[in-house]
């Protein structure tokens, strides 16, 4: 027990330095600014692809039944394969970089949500889209103005789940020469246990980032009209 | 207005059809009710008129048009479609829910505002209260008012009701029932309403359209000859053996209730009171307050020798109260219910406009079952 104390008061100490170290007057703060921009940009992007592809594939899998089990089996292999082994692949195609980072992480935020839009979707009362329908609402405003509004909260939690393993998974590509927090990671990794306060700094920073977007997601979510007012 | 010609409806892989050579017609301003056991194809009839099933074969023309040849969203927009489970939208304000229909019409927005108001008034349903709230604040009844406002949004010239107030609970249900036949008769809509309560069917009708599974028409009349004389021994058995008591629901209170009885004021002294109960041999007088509104009675017993007392003290709580609306039948229930001979007839405001006695009820059983018995 006292080990594992002395282990986080010694990990805390090295984060504190790795930021200090980093910033303001101590070292390379735009270094950090730089990463931090680079993890952002690579999030975006991803969760950018993988919103565009995934929603409409989720309302296809919805109305074509019989693409329901191939899009999701696909979608679940892509999810399985290592990420070293994912990157390893697209090299050849993409090269390295910005490019084979963004495709791998949107090809693995495919699965949440897709399946969440689809489940969210399936999920509507019948008798909600029953009763458009017997308004005259045309297919369009029935999925625009009913189904997908309502299935938002399921389709949120499903990006909410894709951001933070993005997030998380952008780390890695700077091992491929796309910039992000992970840089410090590494450069701490290569430095051979003399600078864990660069390692804490990139863990700690990805973690800051995963949980700040998690947040402001929950807060999207409370604030939908009609579902959440209790 | 709407008419079936030989309409039949076989599902998808199923060996029977469900609803089987069906022609019949619902003339304008009528309200045909459609009954029979569960699985019937009550819903299938019904929702082969928006379309939202296609028959197999055979026609039905709406206001003289063949619908089949119609476009259906086109269709289903003049024709207001009220469910069981209501399906309102829940991310929808009560107005946005109201305003689907004449937003798609394309309606100005100081329009459809006015309208919205003016539907919630007619639902009863106060505007500045309702209007800005979502559906889940509201009670199962209150919901079910909002599902009939917004199916009335456009003043669609036909209404499908499927089962309307069957979640509903059997007093809210009640009133739900008169307050739609009060609307009901000024707006004159061509309607059908499908129910399996066959009280329902009797109250509600102008028509009843009686099937039998697999959708095979029995009868189509008005409720008094479907109760008085059956087609066949499928629909006496359906209509149940207690037809005499079933006629009181032919009956409106309205139709039998006294208006000119004694009455006393809450602010009247208790003398003039008494003076008033003995002039009439009465032993209990229902009071009202200065506006007519029915604050409750009093009895004989409770008053004699108390005259320094006041109303107000004496006064009893009304444990049962109808509509003019209602049916003999559900008053006659209230009384054998709650044990009382006398039941208030009030107003939507609580104003008393009349009283029905168990003596009425009675008198009407005993009516009805001569003319049953001679038929
Ligand atoms: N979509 C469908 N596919 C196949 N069969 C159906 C479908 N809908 C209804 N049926 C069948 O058609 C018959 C009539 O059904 P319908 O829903 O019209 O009956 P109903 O009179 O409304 O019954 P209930 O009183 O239970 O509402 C039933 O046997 C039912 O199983
Ligand atoms: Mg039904």
């Amino acid at each position: 027990m006292t080990d594992f104390l002395q282990d986080l008061v010694d990990f805390f100490i090295a984060f504190k330095d790795g930021i200090l170290y980093y910033f303001p007057g101590t070292g390379q703060p735009e270094r950090v600014l730089e990463f931090l921009w680079g993890h952002l940009l690579i999030t975006f992007v991803t969760m950018f692809f993988a919103i565009v592809i995934s929603v409409p594939l989720g309302i296809l899998i919805t109305r074509v039944r019989s693409l329901y089990e191939p899009i999701i089996k696909l979608a679940a292999m892509l999810y399985t394969v290592p990420s070293l082994a994912m990157f390893g692949i697209l090299i050849p195609f993409v090269g390295i970089g910005f490019t084979p980072t963004v495709i791998a992480l949107t090809l693995y935020s495919l699965l949440a949500i897709i399946r969440n839009t689809a489940v969210g979707i399936n999920g509507v009362d019948r008798a909600i889209i029953e009763s458009a329908r017997g308004m005259g609402m045309k297919n369009s405003q029935i999925l625009l103005q009913v189904e997908l509004p309502l299935a938002l909260p399921v389709i949120l939690a499903g990006i909410r789940i894709a951001i933070i393993s993005t997030i998380s998974l952008a780390t890695l590509g700077s091992y491929f020469g796309a910039d992000s927090l992970g840089n410090l990671i590494f450069e701490g990794i290569s430095a051979g246990g003399t600078r864990n306060d660069k390692i804490a700094a990139g863990a700690i920073g990805a973690t800051l980032l995963a949980i700040i977007f998690d947040y402001l997601i929950s807060r999207i979510e409370r604030s939908l009209p009609g579902i959440a007012q209790k | 207005m709407i008419h079936f010609n030989n309409i039949t409806k076989t599902y998808p892989g199923a060996t029977k059809p469900s609803v089987d050579n069906l022609t019949m017609s619902v003339p304008e301003g009528e309200t045909c009710v459609v009954i029979g056991p569960s699985g019937c194809g009550k819903t299938t009839t019904m929702k082969m008129v928006n379309r939202l099933i296609e028959p197999t074969e055979g026609e039905i023309y709406v206001t003289g048009r063949n619908i089949l040849k119609q476009d259906p969203v086109e269709l289903r927009r003049n024709i207001g479609y009220v469910i069981q489970q209501i399906g309102l939208f829940p991310h929808f304000t009560i107005r946005d829910n109201i305003a689907v229909v004449p937003k798609m019409l394309g309606w100005k927005k100081s329009r459809i505002d006015r309208r919205v108001d003016e539907l919630l008034e007619i639902v009863g349903l106060e505007p500045t209260h309702f209007r800005n709230s979502y559906p889940r604040k509201l009670s199962g009844g209150q919901r079910q008012r909002v599902g009939v406002a917004r199916a009335l949004a456009a003043d669609p010239p036909v209404m499908l009701m499927d089962e309307p107030f069957g979640a509903i609970d059997p007093i809210t249900r009640d009133r739900l029932q008169n307050e739609f036949l009060r609307l009901q008769k000024p707006m004159k809509k061509t309607i059908m309403f499908v129910t399996h309560d066959i009280d329902e069917a009797i109250k509600m009708g102008t028509l009843v359209c009686i099937l039998q599974v697999g959708g095979v028409l029995q009868q189509l009349d008005t409720p008094s000859n479907i109760l008085s004389s059956p087609a066949n021994s499928f629909v006496a058995d359906f209509v149940g053996s207690d037809r005499g008591l079933k006629k009181l629901t032919l009956v409106r209170v309205n139709e039998v209730m006294k208006t000119d009885f004694p009455v006393g004021r809450h602010d009247e002294s208790t003398n003039e009171i008494l003076r008033r109960m003995k002039e009439s041999d009465l032993d209990s007088l229902f009071i009202t307050d200065e506006i007519g509104k029915l604050a409750g009675y009093v009895t004989l017993e409770a008053i004699q020798g108390q005259p320094q007392k006041k109303m107000s003290q004496m006064l009893q709580g009304i444990i049962a109260t109808t509509e003019a609306e209602a049916t003999m039948k559900d008053a006659f229930s209230q009384m054998l219910s709650y044990g009382i001979r006398y039941l208030p007839v009030v107003d939507e405001r609580s104003k008393l406009v009349g009283m029905v006695t168990s003596d009425d009820a009675q008198r009407l059983v005993e009516q009805t079952n001569k003319v049953l018995m001679s038929t």
